[in-house]
């Protein structure tokens, strides 16, 4: 569905996405995570249509995005920073809106009144950060959107309006199989509603997998080994922490294989339990020199 | 799913129409003030003061004599006004981000959002004209064609001056940048000019600064409102009223500039990035051509202060090779003044102070700016001893002190080009003597114009009084074109002087002109006994004729106009007339009315 395919921007000099490719699948939920200055902002933009890129490729279903405006027409973007004309109202960004996207659903736009219950006549610039956010949702959901997609999307709005939000892109992916594609720091939200992950690092890619997958992969031990028994030669260990007699290991491998293994050496206690999103995000970018570092000041 | 976009996107344009109400209100309501008073002020006369009756024509041309400048600076300021706001989603990477994210191409964006602003711009034009129209039939008055004409005019000045702003908005990212660099692109061009000519003029013999603006025609609004080529004019004669509108063709060679400027401006949207949005030059290619005309800017304005402030230039007169400034203290002050413009320039490219490192781009300026300047002084591009050859001349024209005589005349301007060769040669001028100021110019064949002027005295000034005293050269500065005829002369003004502060004040009726001009003038200026320049020789007075009278006479009569159309126009020669000019003198002793004599002193005239 959407295809980035080593993609380079450069400002002035600086090298902000550099050959990076990601795929996203029709109907995926797909989580867009790095750390700041990744480069994530820039390459939403360039799959909002809105840079131009100084090389690669960027698609959607095929075709390029870039002054694309049949492709367009079928992406809705909500940015980090809304955007808004400064006197305008909901209704007034509702009209714009409706004489450009030709899918707009005054229907649906009807309906999600009753959800955002927003005064659509004053200045976007008089609502709050999480309202405009809303605004910004009820009008993006209107267009009926096959592509949605949103950078930071849900920073700013209370949890009860998180849950809704999420609530009717889930039932728009669900009926009518958008493609979601979704940058956030908030690991723990996107776990619940991501079946892919991206993870970029100074605008390339690092790993791109189903979560599924990307949690199968990596586990956590918790061992005690009997004295004189250790961890067994071959395992791929990202990380070790040791408190008293508890050993916590970050290995690389599937649960069943990494388990099979630690029961070899005969450890008095063992545990195997998947990684959170985060604690993947944490560990990948550890062996990519961006690990939290032990400072004292 | 097709998109319902194309190259214009109603959205858009009600979007723009409707969030900016308020400026084309402004500019509605301030045209609906002006403009239709300008003629129901002259019929207010009319009516209230008794005034004679003006017809439709005269007040249609008197409208837009007055109109079409004040059109004209409206249309200037609201152009850019329109610029800035169809155009302001450029400027803020918000707004920015909206509309290319949009499903509609740029070229959709671009000239939705400029026909947005040009018909909200052409609509309050057209409603003004229409009530103004309006408002004359209420009045009794039809000045339709009048009111058409000035509609017409503005919708094509607006073409030029909206397009110049539209091109002006692609190359910045930043909304008040804009204003300023349309400011500065309407005269950006012949002040350059004159600042390089004025700061050039210690140093190049010759050079006149505000004599020689070829670059005139770079800039719209100078050119437009007082070019000299847009004008209207109304004559009655024998009854039979005759309405002339000049400069059509010039709006219209501006009009189609402004598309090519809109055309220009559309096909740079087209590749800008959007990420320039709040940069000060949105255009990456265009970063060194501002960072070196900021420096060439500041060089010659900062630079001429710092020259004159600093180091008291431009105090010698600019034709003396004696005396001439060392150019040295101009190019110092041109290099701090440029040094402060290019890195002033990349400050506001890069916004930040830390900018020095371009120094090896301001060592570039400040080697071409040296050569230049040592190289003008050393005149190495031969400019001072500049003469063009006689049949490369059109015309010429030479004035001093009052004197001037054009020609086409291939003798005569092979005698300008000797005067002008010893003008040059003798380039010192006497000292604690007058200079006169002596402007020479030639219309080249090419379309150029050559416009040298020297301060002269001495030798120079000797050879300048003989050219304008050669025979030919002599009726040439004083006869009429044309026949003067009892039908072509409208009167002749005389001024006697007599001795002891007794003065005559008359004047010569139509026949009496053509016959003193034809019988007594023209024989006395064939043997030189009339209209001799002054310049060098000084008549010694004639004490032994005290009571000896002088008449100065002012001969007005028509002449056409050289455009073609055959345009009547007065025309005016003066003459200063002595006894040595006999037939003249006889004619206008005869002339004096007894009646007319104004008596001052104790002997009277006659």
């Amino acid at each position: 569905m959407i295809e980035v395919k080593n993609v380079v921007k450069v400002f002035d000099g600086f090298r902000a996405l550099d050959e990076i490719s990601i795929n996203v699948p029709k109907g995926a939920i797909y989580g867009l995570v790095g750390p700041n200055g990744a480069g994530k902002s820039t390459l939403i933009r360039h799959l909002a249509g809105i840079y131009r890129q100084n090389a690669g490729e960027i698609l959607i279903d095929g075709q390029p995005v870039y002054e694309n405006p049949d492709i367009k027409s079928r992406v809705a973007y909500i940015p980090d920073e809304i955007f808004y004309f400064v006197q305008s109202g909901i209704k007034d960004m509702m009209r714009y809106y409706r004489g450009i996207y030709p899918g707009f659903d005054m229907d649906r736009y009807d309906k999600l009144r009753s959800v955002f219950k927003l005064d659509e006549k004053r200045p976007m610039r008089r609502l709050s950060r999480g309202m405009q956010k809303q605004a910004a949702f009820w009008l993006a959901l209107s267009m009926r959107p096959d592509v949605l997609i949103l950078d930071e999307p849900v920073d700013g709005l209370d949890p009860v309006m998180r849950r809704q939000i999420w609530s009717l892109i889930l039932g728009d992916v669900e009926e009518n199989g958008t493609t979601v594609l979704v940058s956030s720091h908030n690991l723990r939200e996107l776990e619940d509603v991501c079946d892919h992950v991206g993870i970029i690092h100074k605008g390339r890619t690092m790993i791109e997998h189903a979560l599924a997958d990307l949690q199968d992969n990596i586990v956590k031990v918790q061992v005690v080994f009997n004295d004189g028994s250790s961890l067994p030669e071959g395992m791929n260990v990202l990380h070790e922490s040791k408190s008293g007699k508890i050993t916590t290991l970050i290995i690389r491998g599937r649960a069943d294989e990494v388990t099979n293994a630690i029961e070899a050496a005969q450890p008095l206690f063992y545990d195997v339990v998947p990684l959170t999103l985060e604690e993947v995000f944490i560990y990948e970018l550890g062996g990519a020199d961006y690990a939290v570092k032990d400072i004292f000041i | 799913m097709r998109s319902k976009t194309s190259l214009f996107n109603g959205s858009i344009f009600r979007s723009n129409f409707s969030r900016f109400w308020p400026l084309w209100a402004a500019y509605l309501v301030l045209l609906l003030i002006i403009v239709p008073t300008s003629f129901t002020s002259s019929l207010r006369d009319e009516l209230y003061n008794g005034y004679l009756s003006p017809t439709n024509m005269e007040i249609g041309v008197e409208f837009l004599q007055v109109m079409h400048p004040v059109g004209l600076i409206l249309t200037a300021v609201f152009s850019v006004f329109a610029a800035m706001a169809v155009y302001s989603f450029m400027y803020s990477p918000r707004t920015t981000g909206l509309v290319a994210s949009l499903p509609v191409k740029r070229e959709g964006v671009f000239l939705t959002s400029w026909l947005s602003g040009y018909l909200c711009l052409a609509a309050a034009q057209a409603i003004t004209a229409f009530v103004t129209i309006l408002i004359a039939a209420v009045l009794g008055r039809n000045v339709t064609v009048y009111v058409l004409l000035w509609l017409a005019m503005q919708l094509l000045e607006t073409l030029c001056f909206y397009g110049l702003a539209s091109l002006c908005a692609v190359l910045t990212g930043t909304l008040l940048i804009l204003p300023a660099i349309y400011a500065i692109f309407n005269f950006l061009f012949p002040v350059a000019q004159l600042l390089v000519h004025m700061i050039l003029e210690p140093f190049v013999r010759g050079m006149s600064g505000a004599s020689d603006l070829s670059l005139m025609f770079l800039s719209p609004f100078i050119t437009l409102i007082r070019g000299g080529k847009i004008g209207f004019s109304y004559t009655l004669e024998n009854g039979v009223e005759t309405f002339a509108a000049n400069g059509m063709p010039t709006v219209i060679y501006y009009a189609i500039a402004g598309v090519v400027m809109s055309v220009g401006a559309l096909l740079i949207y087209r590749r800008r990035r959007m990420e320039t949005a709040a940069d000060i030059v949105a255009i990456n290619a265009l970063k060194p051509v501002f960072r070196y005309c900021m420096a060439f800017g500041f060089a010659i304005t900062l630079g001429i202060v710092i020259y004159r402030l600093v180091f008291g230039g431009f105090t010698t007169p600019y034709n003396d090779a004696a005396v001439k400034e060392s150019i040295l203290p101009l190019i110092v002050s041109m290099l701090v003044a440029g040094f402060i413009g290019y890195f002033v320039a990349e400050m506001m490219i890069r916004k930040s102070f830390k900018v020095f490192d371009k120094w090896p781009g301001y060592v570039a300026f400040a080697v071409v700016i040296i050569a230049l300047l040592l190289a003008v002084d050393a005149d190495l591009f031969g400019y001072e001893r500049f003469v063009p050859e006689t049949e490369k001349v059109e015309n010429a024209t030479v004035s001093i002190q009052g004197y001037s005589v054009s020609t086409e005349d291939p003798g005569q301007i092979d005698a300008l080009r000797s005067l002008h060769s010893v003008v040059i040669e003798d380039d010192t001028v006497i000292p604690d003597q007058p200079t006169s100021n002596l402007l020479i110019q030639y219309n080249l064949r090419s379309g150029r114009t050559v416009t040298r002027a020297y301060g002269i005295n001495g030798n120079a000034l000797k050879s300048t009084e003989d050219f304008l005293n050669r025979g030919d050269i002599l009726l040439a500065r004083n006869t009429f074109e044309h026949p003067v005829t009892p039908e072509t002369a409208f009167y002749s003004s005389v001024d006697g002087y007599g001795p002891y502060d007794s003065n005559v004040y008359f004047d010569l009726t139509p026949s009496q002109t053509a016959e003193f001009y034809n019988t007594c003038v023209l024989p006395d200026l064939n043997e030189g006994k009339l209209g001799r320049a002054v310049l060098y020789t000084v008549p010694q007075p004639t004490e032994a004729a005290p009571e000896t009278m002088y008449f100065n006479v002012n001969i007005v009569a028509m002449e056409e106009n050289d455009d073609g159309n055959g345009t009547v126009w007065k025309d005016g020669r003066n003459y200063f007339i002595t006894p040595e000019a006999e037939r003249s003198f006889a004619f206008l002793q005869r002339s004096v009315p007894a009646a007319t004599t104004e008596v001052q002193g104790e002997n009277p005239v006659g």
